[in-house]
């Protein structure tokens, strides 16, 4: 293979790991705080590119402005579905969380189907098929972009989580719940808007997945799959693993479809995945729960 | 333990009665001729999977304005199976047994017809299907599929590799890439011409098969682009090439010729999703809008009619979903009957004039004949090739306008 291809296939792995990085950044941090692993995350971050399309579609609406308007809107269903269901279950007994969001992830994609039919969707704008060169490479407009929106959205969450009294009470509730309950952190309601948080990531990640790849309502399940990949390699809760294992994995996967074969690139998530929890089960970044003492 | 022993039994036999009898309804209904379909409606396959539906119904609506076939209006029973074999079989399998149709037409495309053609086949139902042209169709030796196309599909790229071969050895493309979907039907088309190519010398410098999930195409562009090849056969169904399109046009890939084995014949969606960059696309086919076969003209009028589109275009799949209309009704006409049996032996031993042109098939459901080349030029779909054929109506554009 030429040093150009594989250069190629570098920028496109990063940029396609920027976006798998926002894609896994809500998984970890519900996972995170409330130790649910939701298993309809993908569905609703498809749910946001069909919103997005129809918005494009219909009232000529930017998917870049759809991240915008998505972000309150999922913000919102975010804190109903947890206040409503996720919380009620998960009081009782976890496991049931995945029965759940598993349940929540297939109503989605029959609601999906309904409305927008099984037919493979794009959204393309004006700018769709753009590509700037640099030096010997083609770097596609839309990518960057995609990759530069989730890079702001990461850094923003970034900066929430590490600077405000909020992002305090988030880390601590991850941390150690018994403990930031009792030094006075309202532990319900941090987790209520954790969990409204990640959901509002999954919204601005749809019209990002719209632009960059083909959708359908059973994409869900493909994406499922590579998130949970890179957020246990990553090192279940912690954003920063998710970020690393997002653009490790992102590139993996391009350089694989251009070095070995097409065929391969989704099965280099789970080899990793393999590799790293035998050697590190705790994933790249996870910390080990000391269970007794 | 009687009961038990009585319910096993009961349940023993009715299974047997289930496997062992043929539904077939081969007496003329007292209303309407219903005839079953399972189509690819929406899911991967959606985009060519309506266009033959929308041929099939241009079909019924002629027959039925004309006084229907042998007196009874015909009915079309229509189930979409979401491009997905396993619904598709349970869905013929239903049409044949609760439904009780009279007739059956074909899904699309030849990974659909593989496992629904042996439903027909148990039930002993003729198959008149116009997309299922793979080798794995016919390999069973199933006595009741008739594909409704001029030729297999392993004969497909034919025009297109001998237009490639008869260029001046100055102007022959030195190499050719072929990134294709994981489909029957493709790998058929796609091997066939790839053997000719390299038997000639013309080196393959990529091939990669995708699965038909495959959701982004920017790292097979950028494979491809490297690779420079001169031309590209890219093994598609619709929305992969559209996506390929798409994906070498952001890599300002310039190939001097691009085929696909299907996708620019589906002529209004590829129009749509494309604009000018279906200039240059190339694919092989057995029907062009302004064909002079007769009955097209009247085809293509009443297409857009049911159907209208601000391209006036009519996909070469509804032409395809027509035809088999036409041998349906031919082979009902000339038996005088819904007997399938009947129906498919008759099939047999003769040919149909079909919009795509006379179609007659060997004892496994071949047809005999060859495909065109076709070519979009100026936003138009041309034969370009072979020489001497009627319809040939403009000579191919190589190298291809730039994306």
């Amino acid at each position: 293979m030429s040093p150009g291809l594989f250069a190629q296939s570098l920028v496109l792995g990063v940029l396609t790991g920027g976006m798998y990085a926002l894609m896994a950044a809500g998984l970890t941090l519900i996972f995170g705080v409330m130790k649910v692993i939701n298993v309809a995350h993908a569905a609703m971050i498809v749910m946001g590119a069909y919103l997005s399309l129809t918005l494009f579609r219909h009232l000529g609406i930017d998917p870049l402005v759809s991240v915008v308007l998505l972000v309150p809107v999922f913000l919102g269903l975010g804190a109903l579905v947890q206040w409503g269901v996720v919380n009620r279950l998960a009081e009782r007994d976890i496991t049931l969380t995945v029965l759940m969001t598993f349940g929540f992830a297939i109503i989605l994609e029959g609601l999906q189907g309904a409305i927008w039919t099984s037919s493979y969707q794009g959204i393309k704008t004006a700018y769709s098929l753009e590509s700037f060169r640099l030096f010997t490479l083609y770097v596609p407009v839309v990518r960057l972009i995609s990759a530069g929106v989730s890079l702001v959205l990461l850094a923003g969450l970034y900066v929430m989580l590490t600077f405000t009294s909020l992002g305090r009470a988030i880390r601590a509730t991850i941390q150690n719940r018994t403990a930031a309950q009792l030094v006075g952190v309202n532990v319900r309601l941090v987790t209520t808007i954790s969990f409204a948080i990640g959901i509002a990531i999954a919204g601005a990640a749809g019209p990002l997945l719209g632009m960059l790849f083909t959708f359908y309502p059973a994409t869900h399940w493909l994406w499922i799959g590579k998130l949970l990949a890179i957020v246990v390699l990553g090192g279940l809760g912690s954003l920063r693993g998710a970020f690393v294992a997002a653009m490790l994995l992102g590139i993996a996967e391009q350089v694989t479809s251009v070095t070995i074969a097409l065929d391969w690139a989704p099965m280099i998530f789970y080899v990793f995945l393999f590799g790293v929890l035998v050697v590190r089960p705790q994933g790249l970044f996870g910390t080990v729960e000391r269970q007794s003492l | 333990m009687r009961k038990p022993l009585v319910a096993i039994v009961g349940l023993a036999l009715a299974l047997t009665a289930c496997g062992g009898t043929p539904s077939t309804q081969s007496a003329l209904p007292s209303g309407p001729i219903v005839i079953g379909v399972s189509q690819a409606l929406t899911g991967d396959k959606s985009d060519p999977g309506t266009a033959i539906n929308q041929g099939y119904a241009v079909w019924a609506k002629q027959v039925n304005d004309a006084g229907g076939l042998l007196g009874h209006q015909v009915q079309l029973k229509v189930y979409d199976n979401q491009s997905l074999a396993d619904t598709a079989v349970s869905q013929y399998e239903r049409l044949v047994t609760v439904d009780k149709v009279n007739l059956l037409f074909g899904p699309f495309s030849s990974a659909l017809t593989i496992p629904t053609s042996a439903v027909a086949a148990k039930y002993k139902m003729a198959f008149v299907e116009g997309a299922g042209g793979a080798p794995k169709v016919f390999e069973r030796k199933f006595k009741y599929i008739f594909f409704v196309q001029p030729a297999v599909a392993q004969k497909q790229a034919d025009p297109f590799v001998n237009y490639i071969l008869g260029l001046p050895s100055d102007q022959r493309p030195k190499s050719a890439a072929y990134p294709q979907q994981d489909d029957p039907f493709v790998s058929a088309t796609e091997d066939g011409a790839q053997a000719r190519l390299e038997a000639a010398g013309i080196k393959t410098v990529y091939k990669q098969v995708y699965p038909p999930t495959q959701t982004d195409f920017a790292s097979i562009a950028a494979a491809v682009s490297h690779s420079k090849a001169d031309i590209v056969l890219g093994g598609t169904i619709f929305d992969d090439a559209v996506a390929q399109v798409q994906a070498y046009s952001a890599v300002h890939y310039q190939p001097k010729a691009i085929y696909f084995t299907s996708g620019p014949s589906t002529t209004g969606p590829f129009k749509q999703a494309l604009g000018d960059k279906v200039n240059g696309c190339m694919t092989g086919d057995g029907w062009i809008q302004n064909s002079k076969e007769p009955g097209n003209a009247k085809f293509v009028a009443d297409y857009l009619k049911l159907y209208p589109n601000k391209d006036n275009l009519v996909p070469g799949e509804a032409a395809e979903g027509y035809s088999v209309g036409q041998v349906m009704a031919a082979a009902v006409k000339a038996t005088q009957s819904v007997d399938n049996t009947k129906i498919a032996d008759w099939l047999h031993a003769h040919k149909v004039a079909t919009v795509q042109g006379e179609i007659g098939w060997d004892e496994l459901g071949r047809p005999q004949g060859s495909y065109l080349l076709e070519q979009w030029q100026n936003s138009v779909m041309h034969v370009v090739a072979p020489k001497g054929d009627p319809n040939k109506d403009a000579d191919p554009v190589y190298p291809k306008p730039a994306w």
